[in-house]
């Protein structure tokens, strides 16, 4: 084995490693150990590699060539190269662990765990297996009767379909091809209740199933359990589709609202006021109406004294025309000469009444003074 | 296994405080989210993605570093990130910006505290014709870090 294929930077430590000893470029225990003239340690590889992209220290950045690096001091060397290691190949089963230093030697001479060329063949066989007869050569496997080299035969029995294999529940033997399939009707294997998903916590073997069921509460319950979830699964669908639509209502309903939820109060109080208003205007109205009336008594109670007072005159004056007439009646009967006096004066009666009887004279004089009225009116 | 992939090896365990490991399947692409760790308003609350692109001479190379958008995460505003993830960090530039000491870790912290220094929630100036102009190889730009307030 080339010692230069280790992979010194993928080796895994047996103790966590102070970080003072790894490179702050791979982060792992210096491999080479290297430090610069700005007094940085890194691998060789390490320093190599990041010089070739940039000529400046990593750390500090300061100018770096390669020329300005140089091995680090032994003890810096030492401290790395006997710090504990695995083996390379313990993740093949070699358990050996030792200093660092001495991992190359292991895998040149010891490791049991390394390929080496077989002496017969020339093909790849592990350092273990090397000193026996050649590994290489086919041999048929009793089973199954297929052909395997023999370097491959114990992987080969773990999965030859020919093997017989063991129920882990029945402990039946069959062959390990169908050992799957008797799995699914094995008398014997532990499975659960077919009501387990309603919840039914019973687990058992298969055989007893059937026992179980006969008294399973889940089992009896299973109708119309499932009747119940798909009703709610219904519900829950329809309880969706209204809480959507009442999304969709509320924003017109509070819209509305802000306009609205006075009005009945507004509308009672519009009322109110338009009724004191109207009951104002009522006694505005009677208040005018008494004035009136009381108006148009004085008007018409001046109207009628005056009409009476009228009448009276008038009946007066009838009055004194039926005296006259009386009067004029009475000389016709006793007296004929004073008939024509008379006739000629009738235009007259209180100038002609003069010389007239002393009784008759008040009474022309009362007519006189009711005409004197009658023309002022 | 490859350089990279060792180096990466050693950084799975702890990772400072606000970083968390997203996706690490292989050594080529990792993301990781990155939070703000003081009250800065602009990023407050806020949980970025960084991916990191490792090629097989990392650490000797730079990793490629953006930011990218993820369901509910977004590019973070900051006059030196383009709304395209792309960062304008020296360390991450392969010239003489980075150095195989640098790490996921290191990188994380510096673009964290170049977040919690920022004061400014805009772009950089150009975003939209750069974006445009379909450049999404950090490496192929030429960045101007001429402006020590960010
Ligand atoms: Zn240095
Ligand atoms: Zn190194
Ligand atoms: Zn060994
Ligand atoms: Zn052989
Ligand atoms: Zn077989
Ligand atoms: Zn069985
Ligand atoms: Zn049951």
């Amino acid at each position: 084995m080339d010692s230069e294929q280790i992979d010194y930077q993928s080796l895994n430590y047996l103790s966590t490693v102070d970080h003072n000893l790894c490179c702050p470029i791979c982060r792992s225990p210096l491999v080479d150990p290297v430090y610069t003239t700005c007094l940085h340690t890194f691998c060789s590889t390490c320093i190599n590699k990041a010089l070739e992209r940039s000529q400046t220290c990593p750390v500090d950045r300061t100018p770096l060539q390669a020329e300005d690096v140089s091995p680090a001091p032994i003890m810096i060397a030492n401290l790395v190269n006997e710090l504990a290691v695995l083996c390379p190949n313990s993740e093949l089963g070699c358990t050996f662990t030792c200093a660092r230093y001495l991992v190359e030697a292991h895998l040149s001479h010891d490791c049991e765990f390394v390929y080496m060329k077989c002496r017969e063949c020339g093909d790849k066989v592990l350092r273990r297996d090397a000193g026996r007869e050649c590994l290489h050569q086919l041999e048929e496997c009793t089973h199954c009767f297929q052909h395997i080299k023999k370097i491959d035969m114990e992987a080969h029995e773990k999965e030859c379909p020919g093997l017989l294999g063991e129920c882990m529940h029945c402990r039946l033997e069959i062959e390990r091809s169908e050992l799957k399939e008797h799995e699914f009707t094995c008398e014997e294997a532990t499975i659960s209740c077919s009501s387990s998903s309603l919840g039914c916590p019973w687990s058992g073997q298969r055989k007893e199933l059937s026992h179980h069921q006969a008294a399973c509460p889940f089992t009896f319950l299973r109708p119309v359990l499932q009747a119940h979830a798909e009703r709610l699964t219904k519900l829950e669908l329809e309880n969706r589709t209204l809480r959507k639509r009442i999304e969709q209502l509320t924003p017109r309903i509070n819209q509305s609202n802000t306009t609205e939820p006075l009005s009945f109060d507004e509308q009672a109080y519009q009322f109110l006021t338009e009724q004191e208003h109207m009951r104002q205007d009522m006694e505005r109205l009677s208040a005018t109406l008494g004035e009136l009336e009381i108006k148009q008594g004085m008007l018409l109670m001046n109207e009628s004294l005056r009409t009476k007072e009228e009448l009276a005159g008038i009946r007066a004056a009838i009055n004194g025309i039926r005296m006259q007439i009386h009067w004029l009646l009475t000389v016709r009967v006793h007296g004929t000469e004073h008939r024509h006096v008379v006739g000629g004066g009738a235009g007259t009666p209180s100038n002609s009444a003069g010389p007239s009887h002393p009784a008759e004279h008040s009474a022309s004089r009362r007519l006189s003074d009711n005409f004197g009225q009658g023309v002022k009116l | 296994m490859t350089f990279a992939t060792r180096r990466l090896r050693k950084i799975v365990g702890a990772l400072p405080p606000g970083i968390t490991l997203v996706r690490a399947e292989d050594f080529k692409e990792w993301q990781l989210d990155i939070r703000v760790l003081d009250d800065n308003p602009i990023y407050k609350g806020k949980t970025y993605r960084l991916s990191f692109k490792f090629n097989i001479n990392y650490p000797i190379d730079a990793p490629i570093v953006t930011f990218v958008e993820a369901p509910g995460i977004t590019i973070p505003m900051h006059p030196h990130i383009y709304s395209n993830g792309i960062i304008c960090l020296d360390l991450l530039s392969s010239g003489n910006g980075w150095s195989p000491v640098q790490s996921v870790e290191s990188v994380c912290m510096s673009i964290q505290s170049m977040l919690t220094g920022n004061t400014r929630n805009e772009r950089p100036e150009g975003d939209a014709d750069f974006v445009r102009s379909g450049n999404t190889n950090p490496r192929n730009i030429r960045f101007v870090y001429d402006d020590p307030t960010v």
